[in-house]
């Protein structure tokens, strides 16, 4: 029992710090994997899962590869170690007890009672678990920092080459023979902080303002080595070496367009170079409305809020805002900018917000507020976006007797009510403070009151002769009220035969009556606050009620201009009798001269492409047109290379007589979507000599005379 | 032969009355029966002799002297089902050497109608399956019945028709019908140097009209492709050449009573397009403003027949025709309707008495409005704003040439003589360009005016007939010229030989072969080239199936042949009886009688 006891401890003891020691490469390989999958996704976008998987393999792999089993010897002799107690023996557990001579037996009794499970782990162990725990939270924090820190110009640098390369591969190229190699270093402007890349293709793009760099190395020495840019310019490339076999020459990029590269006389063909113009900033202005009215009791502010974008970057953006004042001749503008407090430079896309304190400005009701916003990207272009407006609402014109006085007035009293019912109301307001709540109150009702006997007096105009049918809109709050006194009424309308229609029984049209009945809803709606004693909500409603009358009024009003003027009389005896016969005839000849029509060059062009396509002789004035139409593509190419350039490849081999059938259908395509439209205008026409209709309409002429 | 018939039966019935009546007479009556008898067969047999007595009978051998010719088309099933009926060892024929599945039937080929004629007499019936035989191949069959075994016709294009020649800027219309007896919709697109100008559906089971139509863009000449697609599978894809020419411009005189912004913009517009345009517009009494416009000065005091000489159109207003004298009316009017000039006039009020206001009466119908006016071919214009709308009455022989979605006519148009009259009472038509309808605009004044212009009498006009020459098939030639020489025509290489029409002295036609498929040159008798378009022998196939079956029902329709699909029918045959029987019968009667008399 004793024997087993001792081993037992020391076969636990061998478990336990072995599957520790696993721990602590378990959790250092899960870092390092962690890290690993990390940086892996991040860059090169690589799919989590199969991530994953690979790194499982990977921990499993390493931890087999490289973690040693602790042997049975190994823990015995860190207890000889670590335990002076044992003295040197505890080897001797291991071995079974009868093989053991006396000496030795003592020994184990001894070192047994001393040894227990309770033993601590090694310090090498501990150490590993402890640094495979810091890795770990380290590889955590660094996998968590490269998810969260935006992409740094290195990323960037693959991201966009990638891209490049794939806008650049639509069109195959050769390169010319003598050329064993050609690099082309793309540097964009600092702006963009887009990195330099470098390429070995001819056919490149760029962003706007690019220089690009070519470094050509020939197969032998050459004498000169030019690229010939739109068929206009021309680059020298200058050699660096003795053998005259290595070509360098610079170009910025300013437009798009084509090249080809001309070593000694040889011509390549052409190659694109395509421009990503550097695009003006995008301004959307989300918040307010193009035209906003701010009406009476609406808090004086404006929230502005706007998006902008851009394709590399703001570098400034303000919001520009003019208040006008004033009337008439003395409307006066006052100009300022705001900038935006959460804007800071250099980003590509932001959401900007602004309130904009309308009072603050020094604005009076009936002035104006025009804004616009401006941004400026680093490229400086500036975009403005469109005006917007916003009016504060000017209620004092509502209250002026101007109108009244002049124009053609036909309820005057009505008017001079509904005015009387706001004066009333703000002077209420005004009051509130220093009236008691239940005067307060007794006045606010009245004045529903007074609202109400002003809306029956319009309701009048309307045909409606009681309370229940006004405001058709507000039925069911009327009907509540008087469901007892009208039940009857109605019964009796059921079935009783009524010869006028209340609504019709108006002398106004439908039109006025439709604006009468809107203003009756906004009494009704005053009223309904005034009698809920809430006038400062009444107010709003009151107003709208004044506006809507004040219209009514103004459509009403004719004008009827003066009428007597006085004018020489005629004398009918003298009139056109005028001696004209020293006026001279304007004659007016002249002359124009036919200009040659690019359309018209293309449609020949076309039509020669059939004679070409049938292979027939070209004459020369034939070939003329197409080299003509030929210089018509050429211009389009250096403009939008991508869609002309293989058009005007086609057209150049077919002029030199080295085409393929394809190549005339592509001319042809290319020419024929470059013109828009063919010129209608008349032309004669030819018919066959015909005499036996002439005979005919010579003998109907006969017998008909 | 009926006549023949009643003859000899009138004769003998007299005969035999008379020989009756002689044996009645006869003293000696022994054996009168027998005589009498044998007097009877005698005449009978004398009148048989000279009568062609005919028996009918069913012809048991009839099918060994029948034969199966095959022709392009023909549906297999319907012939196996054929021999099979019928017993196995009729002949098969061909007409076409290199037809398509033929070889299983063992079809010899027939190189020469006449020479196969001459070998095959037994032969009398054929059995002919497919699409049938051309005009040519099918008289050389007269000697035969036929049986024609018709067959169905696959998907394709039917028939089509376009202009093979047009003027710059004019609408190509390409009609035709396409038969679809499949189950799925076929769309036909018109394309030219690979881009698609138009298209149409053709629904599924139909046999539909359709119509493609665009402004070609080139000059001179090209080739569409019209293409039948089902789905992603090309079903047919034909060729449509198409020249386009450019007319030569007009010269245009303009009468105005009052300086006017229309006539200021045509003006413009013509002018800068190179047309001769000449304006004179009355500014006061007997004072007028002269235009010449790429013309150098003439006086233009008086309109004169040799002042209108050198024009080919008048637009006037019917104020300044009003205001011109008597003779100077009547010079325009001879002008128009002698020397084919055109005239545009453009009315702007219902009172109006001269010499063409009869052929259109206008009529008010309201003031301001926004007309949609449209061309005869249905093309819309852009809504215009009229001021007055004065609308213009059709009447027998005017053709509308403008009008609005009500029908209403505002632009009309007729022959007076020899020259044509339109008539507008669109006065702001340059609202339309100044709107930036240039495009419409154009089309409004290049429609009057190519309307009212006369055609240009050219001295020699080629045409080429069919309109779809194939290779190594007869083509006619033919020219019209007013030429006295005696014109030689040429395609290419090759001279063409022509034969003068004998009725119509102007017409020459001669026959070509055109060898290769593609644009053929030929030379005209001024020098110039005139082009026309030579097929391969496999383009526009259905149509020549289509004419060959039509060809095919038309001959057995006028040579009363049997037109069928399904069963034969037993032939029934008029024989002939032997006349030897009719003489032995007589010379047995007369004789008889010879012998009895001398007994």
């Amino acid at each position: 029992m004793d024997e087993l006891r001792s081993t037992n401890i020391i076969e636990t003891l061998q478990k336990k710090w072995n599957r520790q020691n696993l721990d602590a490469y378990l959790i250092l390989g899960i870092a390092i994997s962690i890290f690993a999958s990390a940086i892996f996704i991040r860059l090169f976008h690589a799919n989590f899962l199969i991530v994953t998987k690979i790194s499982i393999v990977a921990i499993a792999g390493m931890i087999s590869l490289f973690v040693k089993k602790i042997k049975e010897n190994d823990v015995v002799k860190f207890l000889n170690e670590a335990f002076p107690d044992l003295e040197e023996s505890s080897h001797l557990l291991l071995k079974s007890y009868a093989s053991l001579n006396q000496l030795e037996k003592l020994q184990v009794i001894k070192v047994e009672n001393r040894i227990d499970d309770r033993i601590s782990r090694p310090p090498v162990l501990r150490r590993r678990f402890k640094n495979a725990g810091i890795l770990l939270a380290i590889a955590l924090i660094l996998s968590f920092g490269v998810f969260v820190i935006p992409l740094n110009s290195s990323s960037k640098f693959l991201k966009t080459s990638a891209a490049s390369v794939f806008a650049t591969q639509n069109k195959p190229e050769t390169k010319p023979a003598q050329v064993e190699d050609a690099q082309i270093r793309i540097t964009p402007p600092a702006y963009t902080r887009k990195a330099v890349r470098e390429q070995d293709r001819f056919n490149v793009v760029a962003e706007q303002d690019a220089e690009l760099k070519w470094a050509i190395s020939t197969t032998s020495a050459v004498k000169e080595v030019q690229l010939l840019f739109n068929d206009e310019s021309i680059v020298r490339l200058q050699p660096v070496d003795r053998d005259k076999t290595k070509w360098i020459g610079r170009k910025p990029v300013r437009t798009s367009g084509f090249y080809q590269v001309k070593i000694d006389n040889n011509l390549s063909e052409l190659y694109q170079v395509e421009m990503i113009r550097d695009q003006p900033p995008v301004i959307v202005v989300q918040s307010p409305k193009p035209n906003t009215i701010i009406q009476y009791g609406q808090p004086k502010k404006i929230l502005i809020n706007v998006s902008i974008s851009d394709d590399y970057g703001i570098e400034n953006t303000f919001i520009n805002a003019t208040t006008a004042s004033g009337s008439g001749e003395a409307v006066k503008f006052k100009e300022q900018q705001i900038s935006f407090s959460n804007f800071s430079a250099g980003g590509q896309k932001y959401q900007l917000q602004k309130q904009i304190d309308l009072a603050a400005l020094g604005m009076q009701p009936g002035d104006e507020l025009y804004f616009y916003v401006n941004a400026r990207d680093n490229y400086h272009q500036e975009k403005r976006s469109d005006v917007y407006i916003v009016r504060m609402e000017d209620t004092a014109q509502l209250m002026s007797m101007d109108g009244l006085v002049s124009g053609v007035d036909l309820k005057p009293e009505f008017f001079r009510s509904q005015r009387q019912i706001i004066i009333e109301t703000e002077q209420l307001l005004k009051d509130r403070d220093t009236i008691c709540v239940e005067s307060f109150n007794k006045k606010s009702s009245d004045l529903g009151v007074d609202q109400k006997l002003l809306r029956l007096r319009y309701g009048r105009f309307l045909g409606e002769e009681n309370e229940t049918e006004i405001g058709g809109g507000h039925d069911d709050h009327k009907g509540e009220q008087n469901a007892v006194e009208t039940k009857g009424e109605d019964i009796l309308n059921q079935y009783s035969h009524k010869h006028d229609n209340a609504e019709d029984a108006t002398f106004f049209d439908a039109k006025t009556k439709k604006q009468l009945l809107a203003t009756l809803s906004e009494m009704w709606t005053a009223e309904l606050q005034l009698r809920t004693l809430k006038p400062k909500e009444a107010l709003p409603f009151e107003y709208k009620a004044l506006r809507l009358l004040k219209d009514l009024q103004q459509q009403t009003r004719a004008y009827v201009g003066k009428t007597s003027t006085k004018t020489t009389p005629l004398k009918p005896e003298i009139r056109l009798t005028g001696d004209l016969s020293k006026v001279t005839e304007p004659v007016i000849q002249q002359g124009f001269q036919q200009k040659a029509d690019p359309v018209t060059t293309l449609r020949k062009a076309l039509g020669i492409l059939e004679m070409v396509r049938n292979r027939e002789v070209l004459q020369r004035s034939s070939v003329e047109i197409l080299e003509q139409a030929s210089m018509q593509l050429s211009a389009r190419a250096a403009q939008e290379p991508a869609a002309y350039l293989a058009s005007l490849e086609a057209l150049r081999r077919i002029l030199k007589s080295s085409f393929k059938p394809r190549d005339v259908s592509l001319a042809g395509t290319t020419l024929q979507r470059m013109i828009r439209s063919v010129i209608n205008i008349p032309q004669r026409s030819k018919t066959a000599p015909d005499k036996l209709s002439q005979r005919y309409f010579m003998n109907l002429n006969r017998r008909n005379d | 032969m009926i006549e023949w018939n009643y003859i000899v039966i009138g004769l003998c019935v007299l005969l035999l009355i008379f020989l009756i009546w002689k044996e009645v007479k006869r003293a000696n009556k022994a054996r009168f029966g027998w005589r009498l008898l044998a007097t009877i067969f005698a005449v009978i047999g004398l009148a048989c002799l000279a009568l062609p007595i005919t028996y009918r009978h069913a012809e048991n051998d009839a099918i060994n002297r029948e034969a199966v010719l095959l022709t392009e088309g023909f549906s297999p099933d319907s012939v196996n089902n054929f021999l099979s009926v019928n017993n196995n060892n009729i002949p098969v024929f061909r007409m076409n050497k290199n037809l398509k599945r033929a070889g299983k039937y063992n079809a010899s080929y027939i190189p020469d109608i006449d020479l196969f004629a001459q070998r095959h007499k037994d032969l009398h019936t054929f059995h002919v399956f497919g699409y049938g035989m051309e005009q040519d191949d099918l008289e050389g069959l007269k000697n035969w019945s036929l049986i024609f075994h018709q067959a169905k016709l696959s998907s394709g294009i039917t028939s089509i028709k376009w202009s093979h020649k047009i003027r710059t800027g004019e609408k190509l219309f390409i009609q035709g019908s396409f038969n679809n007896p499949s189950s799925s919709k076929v769309k036909i697109v018109l394309k030219s140097f690979n881009a698609t100008l138009d298209s149409v559906n053709v629904l599924s089971g139909t046999n539909q009209k359709f119509q493609l139509a665009t402004i070609p863009k080139h000059a001179g000449r090209a080739v569409s492709l019209v293409i039948a697609l089902a789905g992603k599978d090309t079903i047919e894809k034909e060729m449509v050449p198409v020249e386009v020419e450019q007319g030569d411009p007009l010269k245009v005189l303009i009468l105005a009573s009052s300086p006017d912004f229309d006539n200021k913009f045509l003006k413009d517009r013509l002018a800068q397009n190179g047309y001769v345009v000449v304006e004179r517009t009355s500014v006061s009494k007997n004072k007028f403003e002269k235009n010449f416009l790429n013309t150098p000065t003439v006086p233009l005091g008086r309109i004169t027949s040799s002042l209108l000489d050198k024009f080919d159109v008048t637009i006037a207003d019917a104020a300044a025709l009003n205001s011109l004298s008597t003779p100077e009316l009547t010079s325009i009017q001879t002008q128009v309707a002698q020397k084919s000039m055109g005239l545009i006039v453009k009315a702007d009020s219902v009172s109006n008495s001269s010499f063409y206001s009869s052929s259109f009466p206008l009529a008010t119908s309201g003031n301001r409005q926004l007309l949609g006016l449209s061309l005869s071919d249905s093309t819309n214009f852009p809504a215009i704003n009229v001021e007055s709308v004065l609308s213009i009455r059709s009447m027998p022989g005017t053709q509308p040439l403008v009008a609005d979605k009500q029908n209403r006519v505002f632009v009309n148009s007729s022959l007076f003589g020899s020259g044509k009259i339109v008539l507008t009472t669109l006065a702001n038509t340059f609202s339309w360009a100044l709107a930036g309808y240039q495009n419409d605009y154009d089309k409004f004044w290049t429609e009057l005016l190519n309307k009212v212009s006369a055609k240009q009498v050219a001295d020699e006009a080629w045409t080429i007939s069919p309109a779809l020459p194939k290779i190594n098939k007869r083509v006619q030639v033919q020219v019209h010229t007013n030429s006295a020489k005696v014109p030689q025509g040429q395609v290419g290489e090759a001279a063409v030989y022509l034969k003068q029409n004998p009725d119509l002295p102007y017409q020459w036609d001669g026959i070509f072969y055109p060898t290769k498929a593609g644009w053929q040159v030929g030379i005209q008798l001024s020098g110039k080239p005139f082009y026309w378009y030579a097929y391969d022998k496999s383009d526009w196939k259905m149509i020549g199936e289509k004419e060959r079956l039509e060809a095919t029902v038309r001959y057995l329709f006028d040579h009363n042949n049997i037109l069928r699909k399904g069963e034969k029918e037993a032939r029934m045959i008029d024989r002939e009886i032997n006349k030897l029987i009719f003489l032995l019968l007589f010379l047995f009667c007369a004789g008889y009688m010879w012998f009895e008399n001398k007994v």
